[in-house]
């Protein structure tokens, strides 16, 4: 793996992971990892499937959006229009390096939103896999706030009035303009198809039989589903038992900074369906 | 936000042994001058590099506008370094791996001192690198005791039951907490619980409370020979592990050479903004007006740690 840093003044943070074994598929993968807490949350997730795209053949670049990770910036100073520029490096960086003839693009919670809305700036890719997206942000904005919440009621730390044009969430500031275009994603509206294949994940967990899922966000991925279907992409949907990677966890039994989770199901379920695509 | 990006020189590196540990250099802006102390962030648990909230790089980047080259990396096994094929446990592993990142900065910048700062088990990491080297200079120890584990073992139940008394304590005279209890919205045992899962605490086997209560642990975690600021968040149980094992006067002690603040209202990890600005002011202001002529020597240090 090489960290190095590219883009825009070099400022974004890229670390990538050569392919291993056998390329001649010519498969490529950028990964759009989520934002702010999530990020850190699923950041062993992420790498352990970059490990595993590599393995499997296929040259994969990690990066971090401008304002976040080790990227240059403040995250305050963060926000769509310029992370899905940041899609856009990230892909013709990974085209200039490589011989790609198979562009993959993986997303995360909002790193999936980013990638579909990106789809149709990078030259349609062969492939997309949407994990766990964030489709419509109105509603996830109220999730962060509620996890942000409720983060602060179980412990000691007080909130403050922040600046007026801001709000925080879970340790990060978000600026009005990123929370307005946020609250404007929907992508069960989105005009064009992200790309030639699809796979939709949607994971739950359950806990003492109970499943754990949003009803809501359950029900707008299958829209999301029969949306890209609509548009002609290819679209599989799998749904797979699978606990939030990406979540502060307050009950983990290991701490605060307790089990990093790695969903290994998810992972193999990518990779397998990634190698059938580029077959 | 440009200026701001004109200005960062930030570097990746890989170093260890077989360059597998990964890291980030942060240099100070053009035009500043550089110290002659390096600072290193160790990693907080498992998180990697970037630290709870990427406070970490808000640090690094804080610190560097004062003149320090700063590195923030990833142990073996964490973030993006890989783990090691050694099986040298971790406790050994961390130290070694700490001096290496050490050699790194040492053989790129000419740097020759260093700080050592981390959060929760950072601190612990610091603390022992600070024994076995001369080359540190100053710790910044936030929300760890710098114990190592069979101190943390000892200290632990005591120390859990004076958070867990602490928490209740503020609860109780919460308006908000009353109104969830009686709206069967209270999640208190559970929020307790979790809580108390904020800090590592190492085995947990047979822990007696130690003889004559606070204070009286008798411990120094620190090597005398460096400058020690330790921050010590109101949620945290390292605030009571210090208590317990440095005594309730050592909170109030204008010691420049170790120097205790306690952060009210803040959790182990800073989650509010502003604290998250708190902690970077009395990191940056606690280095930045050390005096240098009163810190000790390199050698001196040495021939001290090749005494014991």
């Amino acid at each position: 793996m090489e960290i190095f840093y590219f883009g825009k003044q070099d400022s974004l943070c890229g670390l990538y992971h050569p392919a291993r074994g056998d390329h001649a598929h010519g498969g490529a993968v950028v990964l759009c990892g989520p934002i702010g807490q999530e990020h850190i949350r699923s950041h062993r997730a992420v790498l352990q499937l970059a490990r595993r795209l590599s393995r499997g053949g296929f040259h994969c670049l990690r990066f971090d959006y401008f304002g976040c990770g080790d990227s240059h910036g403040e995250f305050v100073d963060g926000g769509v229009e310029r992370w899905l520029e940041d899609v856009a490096a990230a892909v013709e960086e990974l085209r200039a390096g490589t011989a790609t003839r198979h562009l993959c693009l993986i997303g995360l919670r909002l790193g999936a939103t980013l990638a579909a809305l990106a789809g149709a700036r990078v030259g349609l890719p062969e492939s997309m896999v949407l994990w766990d997206p964030v489709v419509v942000g109105d509603a996830y904005l109220d999730q962060l706030v509620r996890q942000h919440q409720s983060w602060l009621e179980g412990s000691f730390a007080k909130s403050a009035p922040g600046a007026d044009d801001q709000v925080e969430i879970l340790g990060f500031p978000m600026s009005g303009s990123l929370v307005e275009e946020i609250k404007a994603l929907d992508l069960t509206r989105i005009a064009v198809k992200p790309a030639r294949r699809i796979l939709v994940i949607r994971t739950s967990s359950e806990t003492n039989g109970h499943r754990r899922e949003d009803p809501a966000e359950a029900t707008a991925v299958d829209d999301l589903t029969q949306r890209c279907r609509g548009l002609g992409g290819e679209t599989d949907f799998q749904h797979l038992r699978a606990a939030p990677a990406w979540i502060k966890v307050r009950d983990d039994p290991e701490g605060e900074f307790g089990s990093r989770l790695v969903p290994a199901n998810v992972l193999d379920a990518i990779v397998t369906w990634l190698k059938k695509a580029v077959a | 936000m440009v200026e701001e990006s004109r200005r960062l020189v930030e570097y990746p590196a890989s170093f260890g042994r077989a360059a597998t540990l990964a890291g980030i250099v942060t240099l100070p802006p053009p035009g500043t001058a550089q110290r002659d102390e390096a600072v290193l962030l160790l990693n907080a648990g498992l998180l990697h590099r970037i630290g709870p909230n990427r406070v970490y790089v808000k640090l690094a980047r804080r610190l560097a506008e004062h003149g320090f080259v700063v590195m923030r990396f990833d142990f073996s096994g964490i973030g993006d370094s890989l783990p090691r094929t050694d099986n040298l446990p971790i406790e050994q592993a961390a130290v070694l791996e700490t001096r290496e990142a050490m050699d790194c900065l040492a053989a790129g910048t000419a740097v020759e001192r260093f700080v050592l700062a981390g959060i929760c088990s950072g601190a612990d990491v610091a603390s022992r690198v600070a024994g076995a080297d001369p080359r540190v200079s100053s710790l910044v120890l936030i929300n760890g005791g710098g114990l190592d584990a069979e101190a943390l073992a000892r200290y632990a139940p005591t120390a859990r039951s004076r958070i867990q008394r602490r928490y209740y304590r503020r609860k109780m005279f919460d308006l908000r907490s009353w109104k969830r209890l009686l709206t069967g919205k209270s999640h208190l045992r559970g929020i307790a619980r979790s809580m108390l899962g904020t800090i590592r605490l190492g085995p947990q086997a047979g822990s007696p409370t130690p003889a004559g209560g606070a204070g009286a642990g008798g411990e120094h975690p620190v090597d005398p020979g460096v400058d020690c600021l330790f921050i010590l968040s109101e949620g945290s149980i390292a605030l009571d592990l210090f208590r317990m094992v440095m005594g309730e006067e050592a909170l109030q002690s204008k010691d420049s050479k170790i120097r205790a603040e306690v952060v009210a209202g803040v959790d182990h990890v800073f989650t509010p903004l502003w604290s998250q600005d708190l902690l970077l002011d009395r990191v940056c202001g606690w280095l930045a007006a050390r005096d240098s002529a009163t810190r000790p020597g390199s050698l001196e240090r040495e021939r001290t740690l090749r005494s014991r």
